[in-house]
């Protein structure tokens, strides 16, 4: 009896010692597992967050998420260099020859069998160098992925009437962001750059696929663009794998997947004065969150500062506005029109947004008024420092 | 009474006193391991996507950093809780012109260096990231 008692004891102490130090662990590992990739693309410190049960799954999907980033990345960088002039066909087309030949020599017969004379990407090459240099030549032929992209910008440069505008290239290069450049434009020379931004002159035709600048010197600059495409092309590659639960985070560009364990995912809006603190928290599941600010990317000439949010209309930095947060489910909407209104004055901006579905803003002004969109009620906590002051809030 | 007597020997009781103690004293040890990695906070360098440093940082931790980036050094000062970039060899000089950090979820990145510097979260309870 007693042998038989003790050894009972003995068992149970054993059980209870490894529940007690074993449970917690035990129900970590099996409920969920992180894989986290980081990469440096685009300008800007990219990271991929998934979680699931299957690692293997994780880090496959990720690892193609990050090729379709690098995919986007190359073929939207302006600074990339392009071969010369090529002419349309299959790459093994006989014709490509003869039609390269007609090119050199204008005057003699070439034969074309398309009636448009297109130029196309050579594979690996960037899309939108390769605009930029054949602007006021030839129509380009590009991937899907540029065309949508151009789509979207041509449609907010209608819908901002003409405030935000993807041709802004040669007023960006005089103020040369990214570049060691430090001088403030002159005043004519912005004129003459200005002359040349006008996105009805992006000539998008959707049957060739094509894209055709029509003013020699205009330039494409997808900066506002390409950054949220490419993260919610990754998003979309990381569902498609099966991936239920993430979040992308390119430099504060941030797009969840699902919920992160049964609650939303907890992203906080910086404090567009104060690096230390936040101006909100938001709740977010299968969406995006974009913030263009005028911190982000400054450049200081003759002890002023000057931000890289350049209105197309004046040439400068625009003033109204210091911070503006769209959240929306697709991250290349919300990474576009966070620039777009912020371009705006805030009442326009919150009039263009109330009838955008699905698209929520938060937005600060130069002298720290907060509006935001009735829609993010509930999904945002406020935490703004005491200089912030709310504006009359958004009715339905 | 007999039966009592047998049933828990001297033996019986040391052992359950033992198994008691030490189910304590498995449970202590969980609690103030994890209390203690929480009351302090883990900074975290890395460069090209590998962690390079990672140290804990309290209140009272002052000190100064070089770290080679994928190009050039750059120098990372803790202080009172928080860190910065000090100096830089970068065109833009974002990552000073940022300024302290001090929580988690907050980083400060060096896109040419491909450096980044942040605070580790040790508790669930925290951001998931930060839009900016």
């Amino acid at each position: 009896m007693k042998k038989r008692y003790s050894t009972l004891l003995v068992v149970m102490g054993i059980v209870a010692v490894l529940l007690l130090v074993g449970y917690p662990l035990f129900t970590q590992r099996a409920i969920l597992q992180n894989y986290t990739g980081e990469e440096f693309l685009m300008d800007t410190f990219v990271s991929i967050s998934t979680y699931g049960t299957d690692t293997a799954l994780l880090r496959e999907a990720t690892r193609q998420a990050f090729q379709e980033m690098r995919r986007i990345a190359e073929l939207t960088d302006r600074f990339a260099t392009v071969a010369p002039e090529r002419a349309t066909g299959e790459p093994h087309n006989p014709d490509k020859a003869n039609a390269s030949n007609k090119e050199q020599a204008p005057g003699s017969e070439g034969r074309d069998r398309h009636n448009v004379d297109l130029d196309t990407v050579p594979t690996g090459e960037s899309a939108v160098a390769r605009i930029n240099a054949m602007a006021g030549i030839k129509p380009v032929r590009v991937d899907k992925d540029v065309f949508t992209m151009l789509q979207m910008a041509q449609e907010y440069h209608q819908l901002t009437q003409g405030a935000f505008d993807v041709t802004i290239g040669p007023v960006m290069d005089l103020w040369g962001f990214g570049q060691e450049r430090k001088q403030v434009p002159a005043p004519e020379e912005l004129q003459a750059a200005l002359s040349l931004v006008d996105s009805k002159d992006m000539i998008l035709d959707e049957e060739s696929q094509s894209v055709f600048l029509k003013k020699k010197g205009m330039s494409l600059d997808l900066g506002a663009v390409a950054k949220g495409y490419a993260v919610e092309k990754a998003a979309q590659i990381l569902e498609k794998a099966g991936v239920k639960q993430a979040i992308i985070n390119a430099g504060g560009n941030i797009r969840v997947l699902g919920k992160k364990e049964e609650q939303p995912w907890k992203v906080g809006i910086q404090d567009p004065r104060n690096p230390e603190a936040l101006i909100g928290i938001l709740s977010l599941t299968d969406e995006s969150a974009v913030t263009s600010g005028d911190y982000q990317r400054v450049k200081e000439i003759d002890g002023k500062s000057y931000h890289h949010i350049i209105s197309p209309l004046t040439g400068y930095p625009a003033e109204e506005n210091i911070s503006v947060t769209v959240v929306t489910p697709d991250s290349g909407r919300a990474d576009l029109l966070s620039t777009a209104l912020f371009l705006m004055e805030p009442q326009q901006a919150l009039a263009l947004v109330e009838q955008i579905p699905d698209t929520e803003m938060f937005l600060v002004t130069d002298d720290k008024k907060i509006f935001y969109t009735s829609g993010l009620e509930g999904k945002i906590e406020l935490t703004p420092g005491e200089e912030y002051a709310y504006a009359k809030k958004m009715a339905d | 009474m007999l039966m009592r007597k047998r049933w828990l020997t001297k033996a019986d009781t040391r052992l359950l006193i033992a198994v008691i103690l030490l189910s304590l004293v498995a449970y202590v040890m969980i609690k103030i391991s994890a209390g203690y990695a929480s009351a302090e906070k883990q900074a975290v360098v890395e460069v090209s996507g590998k962690i390079v440093r990672q140290f804990d940082v309290a209140e009272d931790t002052a000190t100064r950093m070089t770290i080679w980036g994928k190009t050039r050094p750059t120098t990372i000062e803790v202080q009172k809780g928080r860190m910065r970039v000090l100096e830089a060899f970068c065109p833009d000089q974002l990552c000073v012109k940022q300024g302290w950090i001090s929580g988690p979820g907050q980083s400060i990145v060096c896109v040419p260096n491909e450096l980044v510097i942040y605070f580790q979260d040790n508790d669930d309870s925290g951001l998931d990231g930060i839009t900016r």
